[in-house]
C-alpha cells in the first residue's frame, strides 16, 4: 500500500526554494564577509604605508646622527599609529644614541613586554645599563629561571597546555584501550606543564607595573613634601616600582631596593 | 484512788486547753499588735558605697526599706550617671525590743542595689527615688557624692560595648593606673630630627586577670611618623603599678618622624576583651533579677566579647630639620652615629684588573637612607658604582651596612687605593660628621696589553635601510653620541604589527576565547565522565536504548515490509520485535523466547494470553496483521 501524502512536483518545488535560499545564503554571507575584511584591510594597509614612510623617514634621521629628531619622528609614529617593537626599540636606540639614558631603557622594557625575546633589544638595553652603570644585584635562580622567558610567553604556554588538558580530557571520554592511556598521561602532563607556567606568568606580570626614572639627577627624598630631607640620588633609567600616592610624590621602591618618596614626573610606568 | 487520780487527770486536761487557748490568742493578738506597730513604722533610706569614686570605676546604690511586708523601687535616673545590673534582697529578722519588756517582733528589710558608673568627674545627687511600701508611696533622701576624675575614655568603650570601636585609654591626667588596659610608648629621646631613626620602647597594660586578645599589631596614630621596625612578639610579664597588678606586653621598635614641627606621637592597638555583659532591663528594674543576679551570671557564662581600641597618651615630639649649615657635599641622608671600615682586595694585581672594594658601616641609624661611602680620588681609576648594601640588624636599633665597589685601575704607577668618606649627621652632637679611612697600599704590576681597559665597542651589520636612506656618516654630526650609537645593535628596517597600546596577552580576545574553548572542553569531558559512570553503574539504562534502538528497526522493517506485502520479511520483523521486547521485560536474551517460552511464562499470567493469537497469525495473510501493527 503506498501513500503519498504530498505530490512529487510539490516537494521538488519546495526542496528546490530550500536550495535557492541556502545558495543564496551561502554566497551573499562569504561576499559580505570578503567585502568588510577587504576594506579593512586597504585601510589598515594605508595606514601602515603612512607609518612605514615615516618610519623609513626616522630611520634615515638616525643614520644622520640626527638623534632627539628621530626620536620625536618615531613619537609621533606611536601617538598617531600605535606601537610594535621594532618601532619602540629604534626609539629606544635613539634615545640612547642622543644619551637620554631614562627614555632609552623604558623604550627597550616596553619592546621587551611586545617581543620578550629579542636578542636586539636585550643586547642594546643591557649595554645603555652598564655604559650608565645600572648595575643590578645578582638575581636569585628562582628570579633568573623566571626572566628566561617573558610574561606573555609563560602565559602562552600555559594557555596551550590548559587547551590541551581540555582537549585530551574530552576526547578520553570517547577513547578506549591504549588511546586512552596515552591520553591521560597527556592530561597529567598538560597539567604539569600548566602548575608549573602559570607562577612564572604571575612574577613576570607584577614586572609590568615597574616604572623607570626618567630624569637626571633625580632625587628621593623621606617624605612626600617638596622641602623634605634627602634620601638619596636614583639615577636615570633606574626600574623602579610604585607602591603608593601622596600629592605629586609616589613612594617607590628601586630595583636596588632603595625606597623613598619620587616626584610623580620624574619616572614613566613602562606599561602605560 | 483511781478514779479521784482520773478526775485530777480531766481538770488537768482542761486546765491546760485552757491555758493553751489563751497562749494562742496572746499571740495572735502579739502579732497583730506587732504587726500594726511595724507597719506604721516604715523607714525608707539610701546610701551610696563608697561615696566617693572615679570615673570608669563604679559605686554601689543601696535603698533599704524597712519594715515592709512588699515594697517596689523605681529605677533611680540622675543626668551624668547611669544605672545597670538592678538587684533586691528581702530579708526578715526577729527584733528584740528591750530585754525587760520582753517585746519581740519580726522585721522585714528590703534593699534594692544599683550599680552607679559616671561618664564625667564632678559632684552630684541622686535625687529622691519613689518607693513603694505595702500600698504607700515613699521618697528616698537625696545622696550627694563627688566623682573624681581618672578614667574619661572608659565611658566611651562602656557606650559602644555592644560593637567594635570602644575606647579603652587613659585619661589626660595622668591617671592611666586606674584602668584595665592602656598604652605607653617610651622614645629614646624626645627632640629629633627628620628622618632620624629613633628606638623605642612601647608597653601595653591589661589589668591581671583580664581575658585579652590582641586584634592587631600596635600602629602608629597620624601621619607624622613612619613605623620602621617593630619586634613581632612581644615580652611578657607582671607589673604592679600603685597597687595593681597588670600584665604587661613589651615591644621594641624604630621610628622615623616625617616632618619638621612639633608633633603628637600617639600610638593605638585593637583588642578583644571578654567581659561580663550587662543586662538592663526598661520596665520593673528587678523584672530579671534572678538572670541580673552575679552569681547566676557566673554561672550561665553570661559574657560577651567586645572590641576596644587602647590608645597611649599623646606625647609631643619635636621634630628638627637638618642644619644646612656645614652640610657635607657628599652628605646623602644618613643620621645616626656609625663607623667606618674598608678591605680592598687584590692588591697586588695588574693595571686593568679589578679590585673590590668592601665598605662596612656600623652603629645605630637610618641605615636605609645610608649610601656607599665615595672615594675621594678617583684619577687613575674607573670606578664602578657600588651597589645598594645589605643591611644587617643587630637589634635595638643598631645595625651593620655593607657595600662592595668594583675599581680597576687603568694608570701605571698607582701606590694606593684612594680612601673612601661617608658623612652623616650625628644628633646627639648635633653636627655633620665626615669618617675616611686611610689609603690601602697596592702594588700593581704592568697590564699585559693596552687593550684591557678600551671599552668594548659593538658594531653591528647596519641594517638596508638604513643603508639606503644613510647620506651622512653619524660620526660627523656629533661625534659623542655616534661613538654611543656605535656600540649599539642597528636599527630594525621593519616597522612591525603596530597596536594601539602595549596589552597583556590575558587582556586579547583570541586567548580569552581560546581559553573559554579548553575551559568548555574541560566542562564537557566532566559532563560526558559522569554520564559515563552513570552508565557503568546501571547497564539496564544501556540496554533499554539498545532494544529502543533495534525496535525502532524492526519496526521500520514491518512498514517498509508492507507496501510490498513482503510477508516473509513482516513476520520476521514482528517476531524479532516481539522477542527483543519480551525479552527486554523477562531478563532474557531475545534469541531465547520462543513459543513455548511464552507458553511457560504466560501459563501464570491470563493476560499473556493475549498474545497467543498475535504469535499464531504469524502464519496469516500480511494484510490482517495492519490492525496490530
Amino acid at each position: 500500500m503506498k501513500r503519498n501524502v504530498f505530490p512529487l512536483d510539490y516537494m521538488d518545488c519546495m526542496d528546490c526554494m530550500r536550495m535557492k535560499t541556502t545558495t543564496m545564503l551561502s554566497l551573499i554571507l562569504p561576499l559580505m564577509l570578503c567585502l568588510l575584511v577587504s576594506s579593512w584591510t586597504v585601510a589598515g594597509g594605508q595606514e601602515k604605508k603612512a607609518a612605514l614612510a615615516l618610519f623609513e623617514q626616522a630611520n634615515i634621521l638616525y643614520t644622520q646622527g640626527e638623534f632627539q629628531q628621530a626620536a620625536e619622528q618615531y613619537s609621533s609614529i606611536i601617538s598617531t599609529y600605535g606601537v610594535s617593537a621594532p618601532l619602540l626599540y629604534n626609539l629606544a636606540n635613539s634615545y640612547a644614541a642622543a644619551g637620554q639614558v631614562g627614555p632609552a631603557v623604558l623604550n627597550y622594557e616596553r619592546a621587551l613586554h611586545l617581543t620578550s625575546g629579542d636578542a636586539d633589544i636585550q643586547g642594546n638595553l643591557a649595554q645603555v645599563r652598564k655604559d650608565a652603570g645600572l648595575y643590578r644585584d645578582d638575581q636569585s635562580l628562582r628570579r633568573r629561571l623566571v626572566e628566561l622567558l617573558g610574561a606573555d610567553q609563560w602565559l602562552m604556554i600555559a594557555g596551550c597546555a590548559f587547551f590541551c588538558l581540555g582537549l585530551s580530557a574530552l576526547l578520553a571520554t570517547t577513547e578506549v584501550g591504549q588511546g586512552r592511556r596515552a591520553l591521560h598521561w597527556l592530561m597529567i602532563g598538560s597539567l604539569a606543564v600548566v602548575l608549573l607556567t602559570l607562577p612564572p606568568a604571575f612574577f613576570r606580570y607584577q614586572d609590568w607595573n615597574t616604572g623607570v626614572v626618567l630624569a637626571e639627577d633625580t632625587h628621593l627624598v623621606i617624605s612626600p613634601f617638596a622641602d623634605a630631607a634627602p634620601a638619596g640620588d636614583i639615577k636615570a633609567g633606574r626600574l623602579i616600582r610604585p607602591e603608593r600616592e601622596h600629592g605629586d610624590y609616589v613612594l617607590i621602591t628601586a630595583e636596588t631596593g632603595k625606597s623613598g618618596w619620587l616626584a610623580k614626573d620624574s619616572f614613566e610606568e613602562v606599561a602605560k | 484512788m483511781r478514779r479521784i487520780t482520773n478526775l485530777f487527770s480531766l481538770d488537768c486536761r482542761r486546765g491546760m486547753r485552757i491555758w493553751l487557748l489563751s497562749a494562742l490568742l496572746m499571740c495572735l493578738l502579739s502579732a497583730l499588735v506587732v504587726a500594726t506597730a511595724a507597719a506604721a513604722n516604715i523607714q525608707v533610706t539610701a546610701e551610696l558605697k563608697p561615696n566617693t569614686f572615679t570615673v570608669g570605676e563604679s559605686a554601689r546604690f543601696i535603698i533599704t526599706v524597712k519594715g515592709a511586708d512588699s515594697a517596689d523601687s523605681d529605677m533611680p535616673t540622675t543626668e551624668g550617671l547611669s544605672f545597670s545590673n538592678p538587684a533586691r534582697t528581702h530579708s526578715r529578722q526577729m527584733v528584740f525590743q528591750g530585754l525587760s519588756t520582753k517585746e519581740v517582733f519580726l522585721e522585714t528589710t528590703m534593699s534594692f542595689a544599683f550599680m552607679v558608673e559616671a561618664d564625667k568627674a564632678g559632684d552630684y545627687i541622686i535625687g529622691p527615688v519613689r518607693i513603694n511600701a505595702d500600698g504607700k508611696a515613699y521618697a528616698t533622701e537625696p545622696v550627694q557624692f563627688r566623682v573624681l576624675p581618672g578614667q574619661s575614655t572608659r565611658s566611651q568603650a562602656r557606650g559602644n560595648s555592644s560593637g567594635a570601636g570602644g575606647v579603652a585609654g587613659i585619661s589626660p591626667d595622668g591617671g592611666e593606673e586606674k584602668d584595665f588596659s592602656f598604652m605607653r610608648i617610651m622614645p629614646k629621646t624626645e627632640r629629633i630630627y627628620s628622618g632620624q631613626v629613633v628606638p623605642f620602647t612601647l608597653k601595653a597594660y591589661f589589668r591581671s586577670g583580664q581575658r585579652v586578645t590582641l586584634k592587631s599589631a600596635p600602629r602608629l596614630s597620624g601621619e607624622d611618623f613612619l613605623l620602621q621596625s617593630l619586634d613581632e612578639d612581644p615580652r611578657q610579664q607582671q607589673e604592679r603599678l600603685n597597687g595593681t597588678v597588670y600584665t604587661s606586653l613589651t615591644w621594641q621598635g624604630t621610628l622615623s618622624a616625617v616632618k619638621e614641627g612639633e608633633a603628637p606621637l600617639t600610638v593605638e592597638m585593637d583588642a578583644e576583651v571578654l567581659g561580663r555583659s550587662r543586662s538592663r532591663s526598661r520596665g520593673n528594674p528587678f523584672g530579671s533579677s534572678l538572670l541580673s543576679d552575679p552569681f547566676f551570671a557566673d554561672i550561665l557564662g553570661n559574657y560577651t566579647r567586645r572590641d576596644i581600641k587602647i590608645a597611649s597618651q599623646e606625647k609631643k615630639i619635636s621634630v628638627l630639620d637638618l642644619p644646612t649649615e656645614n652640610r657635607p657635599d657628599d652628605f646623602s641622608g644618613a643620621i645616626g652615629t656609625f663607623s667606618l671600615a674598608v678591605v680592598a682586595s687584590p692588591l697586588n694585581g695588574k693595571v686593568g684588573d679589578p679590585i673590590t672594594l668592601k665598605m662596612q658601616l656600623n652603629g645605630s641609624g637610618n641605615f636605609a637612607l645610608v649610601q656607599a661611602p665615595s672615594l675621594t680620588e678617583n684619577k687613575g681609576w674607573k670606578v664602578y658604582p657600588a651597589g645598594s648594601g645589605t643591611v644587617k640588624a643587630l637589634g635595638n636599633g643598631k645595625g651593620e651596612k655593607s657595600f662592595e665597589q668594583a675599581l680597576i685601575p687603568i694608570e701605571q704607577g698607582l701606590a694606593a687605593v684612594p680612601p673612601v668618606q661617608f658623612s652623616y649627621f650625628d644628633p646627639k652632637a648635633e653636627e655633620y660628621v665626615t669618617l675616611a679611612s686611610d689609603p690601602i697600599s697596592l702594588s700593581l704590576q704592568a697590564k699585559d696589553n693596552q687593550t684591557a681597559s678600551a671599552p668594548r665597542t659593538f658594531v653591528g651589520p647596519v641594517s638596508q635601510a638604513v643603508q639606503q636612506g644613510g647620506k651622512k656618516d653619524a660620526s660627523r654630526k656629533n661625534p659623542a653620541a655616534s661613538q654611543a650609537a656605535l656600540q649599539l645593535a642597528p636599527l630594525k628596517p621593519e616597522l612591525g604589527q603596530l597596536v594601539p597600546s602595549i596589552q597583556p596577552l590575558y587582556q586579547k580576545l583570541w586567548f580569552q576565547f581560546f581559553m573559554v574553548v579548553g575551559l568548555l572542553c574541560l566542562f564537557a569531558a566532566l559532563v560526558l565522565h559522569l554520564r559515563q559512570r552513570r552508565l557503568a553503574r546501571d547497564p539496564s539504562i544501556l540496554r533499554r536504548k539498545e532494544v529502543a534502538g533495534r525496535l525502532a528497526e524492526h519496526y521500520e522493517g514491518m512498514r517498509k515490509a508492507l507496501p510490498v506485502e513482503d510477508q516473509e520479511a513482516f513476520h520476521q520483523h514482528c517476531r524479532a520485535a516481539i522477542q527483543e521486547r519480551t525479552g527486554e521485560v523477562w531478563g532474557l536474551a531475545p534469541e531465547t523466547v520462543t513459543l513455548q517460552t511464552w507458553s511457560n511464562v504466560c501459563r501464570m499470567s491470563p493476560h499473556c494470553g493475549l498474545f497467543f493469537p498475535v504469535w499464531n497469525r504469524a502464519g496469516m495473510p500480511v494484510s490482517s496483521w495492519h490492525r496490530l501493527i
